[in-house]
């Protein structure tokens, strides 16, 4: 006899008969039951449920990611780490949609606070979940920034709140790789360490409430062993994969953390399998549905005016005076600093940040420091500052300071940067004439000033219409703001239930904006992260910040998945200023942050970004910018800051050849998969996931229309360009995809609510008559079914539904048969009609078989697993036992040693110091041979733990639920 | 109600491998008991009605102290009512002064652990089935030990159970010690005949639907040519007194001989990622260049692993006799040596032709070649 659903994942089955139209109560409780029943995470309608909840298009990789992670949760989670751009978000969405479908009620999600915003959007728009920040009670999903959440309030907050079910950590290698930090010499945690406390107090917050964790990071080792050690450490709350600190440090890394030891490149690999999925761009490339597309840069040179130039001149002499009485106290450095780049921004911004200081040192009261700053970088810091109390010294200054704005706002709108903006357009529309790309484009400047400067000029010139430019910054009320959030709620359909904040629904409404409307989007930093502008492929960086990192955050705005043609990235440089060009030099072709680097007139080339380099970005983008920031403020003449400059750009260079070497010693190590075997493995994911989301459609419209129906809710159906919808008095959903519409799955309202009415059908059914029964039931006349649940707690949940049915002769159906009887049409029999005549011991011995017969498939499973777990276990010991026994090589040499100057020793005391020293390493030895003997027998608290983990995981005995018992009766 | 039960034999506690290195030894022997705790472990997670041991549970009549004692512990570890019972095999007969008898041993058995210690244990389950047991009371024997069990009564409708321990001659290396019908179990109308003794899972004969008669083999395997080895059994007899029976694995370890004679078969060999759990007697017969001969010992000590590193294979038995250097063809770099040198090694050459003087000769042209590399 065959199981009822035994059958191996991925396996096309033969697409099951209908159902009737009207269904009886016990048929909408097996549709319910089998609908919401925990499957295994390789189940084809386990990965392919969550996609019903999102508006994404399914990607192979993408599946493959949430198999991984949801058959990882019970074991404490695991570290997502495909490459840059392959939709990390989508995959942590998916597996918190599929989690919050099954159950789950309380979600964390920590992200840097640049990227909450994004989230909020990103969660919004693609899954339909409204996620809170700032608070953490009742059910949901909560957004916190990591520094929030690793701060002392947070941290109190955290753990004086409910316990999460699942803990997203977004950019996990910046802050919690050095939980590694935290853990002394000899491997134990110190929990009153200094360093590292954000980690720390996060893992308090997971521990405590023993939260299963996804890391997300695309860069889970850049340069640093013990980093990924780190991480290891949040997706293995045993903490055998990689043992103690120590341990890894002697077994796996070399002469320090950045090295790997020789030969232990695969086993590290091996281990890291376990709890690490990543796949690379290259892998993933022929099966998305939009593929990558390369980027490329154009460099617009430009002279300075005469005049321009001499202004510049002057007031960077003045800035990099060391007695300028401006700039005094503890802002001075950031001051300074705000001012060099606004010189590089645009004139008229200079102009504004002139005028400010003149203001300062007219003794006017100047609260914020840097108002003309727009974002919510590291690089802003607006706050209060000491009024200038020289009045000497300040009155020279002033009069130096009024007579630079005098120049500056005389020459504003000669301004030979914009003019090179100008070509820019003209090369842009030209392309886009040409077929490569939209047209649009987005134009990045850090300053508000400049933001305004650009939209006046633009206009000005005649090149751009006013209602061609949308504005962004990080506070956007104004009246043009406005109206796009108006229309965007006109054109774009709301779905019911949770609406966006306001914050995120102007931003959503000016991307709408400049998707539909306008051509030329002016942003500031503030748009820099969390806008998706897929559909623009230009991007103009007008000034340029000082973290790589950031420059790469705005080209990834373009340069995203979903990006159908390559992406141009603009930038300028002064012909004739050496420190912007140095500046430049080093963070495209040291860093190679803009792809191939072309001047306006070169052909079109395409050359893929070197692997590794946006590892490197990340791994010494911060120290970057301060370094800059010593720079500027040491100098006191332009050749210092060019010669430093010079200097800066040959250490990145070595930097990063030393990176790159360890990288590509290291970087192996994560990437376990040969292509070969991916492409088949994705190929076979894309291939079945359409017929299982038909099926999927199909049951669950089958359960709302029956629910529907059962209750005498009016529905209607019709076939729109945009789908099947249903619609009922309160609500619409789509059956199947829908682009406008949210589709029917398994979090749905209809669903949910239709599952909670087939549960209350009462477990004793009495008699049921069958009409048409199929031919398996011959010329027998009555029988009995019994639905029942059975629920395995194994290293995953999994649940299986088994409708035994008994004739009245003694003889069972078999799954198919008993699935078909179910598909048939049933009517309550009127009550003191013929009863059924089986006997339930019957049943019980029949159900008793079939969960004999399960119990092998889901025995081969567990065991599988169950080995891989004791594999881990072993190796616990194992490194242990390799670390102990070189120890014992080494005392041995050591007595060997002392024995020889033992021999050869003349006089008491040589002879006494080497006894001393053979008893030292005898008894060093004995020691060794006592723990090696010991852990041999593998006496160890720790490995005794994961074994009885490991075998409660295996032979937990199954959960038994009877959910109905129905006398059947056939017509 | 069904009847359910695990059936397993073939324990051999205390077994030695001499045979390996002191490490695998300990390895090996410890193993044998680590089983015993995944296989009590699928006998509640199946809620079997009754565990039966079917012989040879010890490797000898008078085990050491630490095998009983452990076994005693992990029995009385059990928070159990259901049955288990210990059948003395060839290998651990019910003699005077063997373990069975042992008081000591016995006093630390729970209640629910039945030594079979009479001519015949026979247990009533409620009124649903009778087991019928025999022990071994010596170390060989001639008689069919399913003779001493009662034929059934007129009208007696419970489920009958056979546990004996002997051979059922349908093995190849025939043996004439405790020879049991293969229809004992027809002859008897036992509807389930649990046996033990050969170390690989069988049903006897493997065609038959009905009696089932089922050798488990040795949960953990005790040498390299046994067939199907690792496992136990699970049986569920239902009312109508049929049986279903299925076999689960229970072991560590999977043994495995394998024979290379090219370089890419070693290659091959050492990438394979199941070595952990593996008990590998490698034979080695190749003859290689200098270079080539570098590369073997390299992957053998990846095999083996060293103090630098984790063996590949969980135990690692080489022969390694086959594998020979051809001294005729040691590479380059010998070339670049003094003329001193060169002299050495032309003389060790010659040496090398005489058999005797071969594997001292290899060696040095070995050592040679690895100094010619080192230096070049």
């Amino acid at each position: 006899m065959s199981a009822w659903r035994i059958l191996p994942p991925d396996v096309k089955t033969k697409t099951p008969p209908g159902w009737p139209d009207r269904l009886h109560p016990l048929q909408l409780r097996f549709l319910a039951e089998d609908l919401v029943r925990l499957r295994r995470s390789d189940e084809q309608r386990r990965y392919a449920a969550p996609q019903r909840s999102a508006k994404i298009d399914p990607n192979p990789h993408q599946i493959e990611a949430v198999i991984f992670a949801l058959a990882r949760i019970r074991e404490g989670g695991c570290i997502l780490a495909d490459e840059v751009g392959l939709g990390k978000t989508i995959e942590a969405g998916l597996v918190i949609a599929q989690l919050m479908a099954e159950g789950a009620k309380r979600i964390l999600l920590i992200a840097p606070k640049s990227l909450l915003g994004q989230w909020k959007q990103e969660l919004f728009a693609l899954f339909d979940i409204e996620a809170r920040l700032g608070q953490f009670d009742g059910d949901g999903v909560f957004l916190i920034n990591r520094e929030a959440a690793g701060g002392v309030n947070g941290h109190a907050a955290l753990m004086a709140c409910a316990p999460f079910d699942l803990c997203i950590i977004d950019e996990a290698h910046e802050v919690f790789a050095g939980i590694y930090k935290r853990f002394t010499k000899n491997g134990a945690y110190d929990s009153e360490s200094e360093h590292a406390q954000t980690a720390g107090r996060v893992r308090d917050v997971l521990q405590r409430g023993q939260t299963p964790v996804l890391l997300l990071t695309a860069t889970p080792i850049q340069n640093n062993l013990a980093e990924l050690w780190g991480l290891v450490q949040y997706v293995d709350p045993l903490g055998t994969l990689l043992g103690d600190l120590p341990t890894f440090r002697e077994v796996f890394c070399g002469v320090d953390d950045r090295q790997l030891a020789p030969g232990q490149e695969e086993e590290l690999r091996a281990r890291l399998k376990q709890v690490l999925q990543r796949t690379l761009r290259r892998q993933a490339q022929g099966f998305l549905e939009k593929p990558f597309v390369h980027r490329q840069a154009r460099l617009f040179e430009y002279a300075m005016s005469p005049a321009e130039r001499s202004l510049y001149d002057d007031v960077t002499r003045y800035l990099l005076e060391p007695g300028i009485v401006a700039f005094q106290g503890a802002q001075r450095q950031l001051l300074l600093l705000g001012f060099h780049r606004r010189m590089a921004s645009s004139t008229r911004a200079l102009a504004a940040s002139l005028e400010r200081v003149a203001a300062r040192l007219r003794g006017e009261p100047v609260t914020e420091t840097d108002d003309d700053w727009d974002g919510d970088g590291a690089e802003s810091a607006p706050g209060q500052v000491e009024t200038v109390e020289t009045v000497e010294t300040s009155h020279t200054e002033l009069a130096r300071v009024e007579g630079f704005v005098a120049r500056a706002k005389a020459i504003a709108n000669d301004d030979g940067k914009f003019k090179a903006l100008v070509n820019a357009l003209n090369f842009i529309n030209t392309a886009a004439q040409g077929g490569q790309g939209s047209g649009k484009l987005v134009i990045f400047t850090e300053s508000l000033v400049t933001q305004e400067h650009l939209r006046e000029q633009l206009i000005g010139s005649g090149l751009v219409a006013d209602h061609d430019i949308t504005l962004f910054r990080g506070v956007n009320d104004s009246k043009r703001a406005l109206q796009a959030l108006e229309r965007w709620r006109n054109e774009v359909p709301q779905d019911e239930g949770a609406t966006p904040s306001a914050d995120i629904a102007t931003r959503l409404a000016l991307v709408h904006e400049f998707k539909t409307r306008s051509r030329v989007l002016i942003s500031t930093e503030a748009g820099a992260k969390g806008l998706n502008l897929q559909f623009c492929n230009t991007v103009v960086n007008y000034d340029l910040p000082w973290n790589p990192q950031r420059i790469e955050q705005r080209i990834g705005r373009c340069h995203r998945y979903g990006q159908q043609h390559d992406v141009t990235v603009i930038n300028f440089l002064a012909k004739d200023n050496e420190a912007q060009r140095l500046l430049f030099e080093i963070l495209s072709q040291k860093l190679e942050l803009f792809g191939t680097v072309l001047s306006a007139s070169d052909e079109v080339l395409h050359k893929a970004k070197g692997s590794g380099a946006e590892t490197l970005v990340s791994a010494i983008g911060a120290e970057f910018e301060v370094e800059l920031r010593r720079i500027y403020e040491r100098a006191n003449t332009l050749e210092e800051v060019a010669a430093e400059l010079r200097a800066l750009r040959d250490r990145v260079a070595e930097e990063r050849k030393r990176f790159e070497d360890t990288h590509r010693r290291t970087a192996g190590i994560i990437e376990a998969e040969l292509d070969s075997n991916l492409q088949s493995l994705f190929k076979n994911r894309r291939d079945s996931l359409p017929a299982a989301l038909a099926e999927l459609d199909r049951d669950l419209a089958q359960l709302v229309r029956g629910d529907l129906r059962a209750r005498g809710t009016a529905f209607t159906e019709d076939q729109t360009n945009d789908g099947l919808l249903l619609r009922t008095e309160r609500t619409t959903v789509a059956i199947g995809p829908s682009t406008e519409h949210v589709s029917l799955h398994l979090g749905h309202p209809l669903v949910v609510e239709a599952v909670a009415h087939a549960r209350t059908t009462p477990r004793e059914l009495g008699a049921v008559t069958v009409h048409d029964a199929p031919s398996a039931l011959a010329r027998r006349r009555s029988g009995h079914l019994r639905l029942v649940r059975i629920s395995y707690d194994g290293f995953e949940r999994e649940q299986l539904l088994v409708p035994m049915v008994v004739l009245e002769d003694g003889g069972t159906l078999s799954s198919a048969e008993a699935l078909d009887l179910l598909r048939g049409r049933f009517e309550t029999s009127l009550a003191g009609a013929a009863r059924a005549t089986v006997d339930r011991s019957a049943v019980d011995d029949a159900l008793e078989e079939t969960m004999f017969h399960l119990q092998r498939d889901i025995d081969a499973q567990a065991q599988a697993r169950f080995e891989r777990a004791m594999w881990h276990a072993n190796r616990f010991i194992e490194d242990r036992l390799l670390v102990l026994t070189r120890r014992r090589s080494a005392a041995m040499q050591q007595l060997e040693r002392a024995q020889q100057r033992w021999e050869g020793a003349t006089g008491s005391e040589a002879r006494t110091a080497a006894e001393q020293a053979k008893l030292k390493a005898e008894v060093t030895l004995d020691e060794l041979a006592g723990a090696i003997e010991k852990l041999s027998r593998r006496e160890d608290p720790t490995y005794e733990r994961h074994v009885r983990h490991n075998e409660q995981r295996r032979y937990t005995p199954p959960t038994i639920e009877t959910l109905l018992e129905v006398d059947l009766v056939f017509a | 109600m069904a009847l359910k039960l695990l059936h397993t034999a073939d324990w051999h506690l205390g077994r030695d491998f001499p045979a390996f290195s002191t490490d695998a030894r300990e390895k090996l022997r410890r193993a044998r008991l680590d089983v015993l705790d995944s296989i009590f472990a699928e006998a509640e997670r199946n809620a079997v009605d009754a565990v039966l041991c079917a012989g040879d549970l010890f490797d000898e009549p008078s085990p050491k102290r630490e095998w009983w004692e452990a076994l005693a512990t992990k029995l009385a570890a059990k928070k159990w009512t259901r049955p288990v019972f210990l059948l003395p095999g060839n290998h651990d007969p019910l003699l005077a002064d063997g373990i069975w008898r042992d008081a000591k041993f016995r006093s630390l058995l729970p209640k629910f652990v039945h030594v079979v210690d009479a001519d015949l244990l026979v247990h009533d389950f409620d009124d649903r089935a009778v087991l019928y047991a025999v022990p071994c009371r010596s170390r060989a024997g001639q008689d069919d030990p399913t003779t001493a069990i009662p034929r059934r009564a007129a009208g007696d409708q419970r489920i009958r159970i056979g546990l004996v321990h002997g051979s059922t001659f349908d093995a190849g290396d025939w043996q004439t010690n405790f020879p049991i019908s293969k229809n004992a179990a027809v002859e008897r109308d036992l509807d389930y005949l649990a046996i033990g003794d050969t170390h690989g899972f069988r049903f006897v004969p493997p065609d038959r639907k009905v009696n089932p008669t089922v050798y488990p083999g040795t949960p953990e395997p005790t040498a390299f040519d046994e067939e199907d080895p690792g496992q136990v059994a699970l049986v569920l007899i239902n009312r109508q007194r049929r049986a279903l029976v299925d076999k689960r694995r229970v072991a560590h370890w999977h043994w495995e001989s394998a024979r290379v004679t090219q370089l890419s078969q070693l290659k091959a060999l050492v990438s394979r990622t199941d070595l952990a759990n593996c008990v590998m007697r490698l034979t080695v017969e190749m003859h290689l260049s200098g270079p080539e001969f570098e590369e073997a010992e390299a992957l053998l000590t990846q095999l083996g692993g060293s103090e630098a590193q984790r063996a590949k294979a969980g135990v690692l038995q080489l022969r390694r006799e086959g594998l020979t250097l051809d001294v005729s063809n040691l590479g380059d770099e010998l070339k670049h040596f003094p003329p001193v040198l060169q002299e050495a090694v032309r003389t060790l050459q010659e040496r090398a032709k005489d058999p005797a003087l071969r594997p001292a000769a290899e060696r040095a042209l070995f050592h040679l070649f690895q100094a010619a590399k080192g230096s070049g």
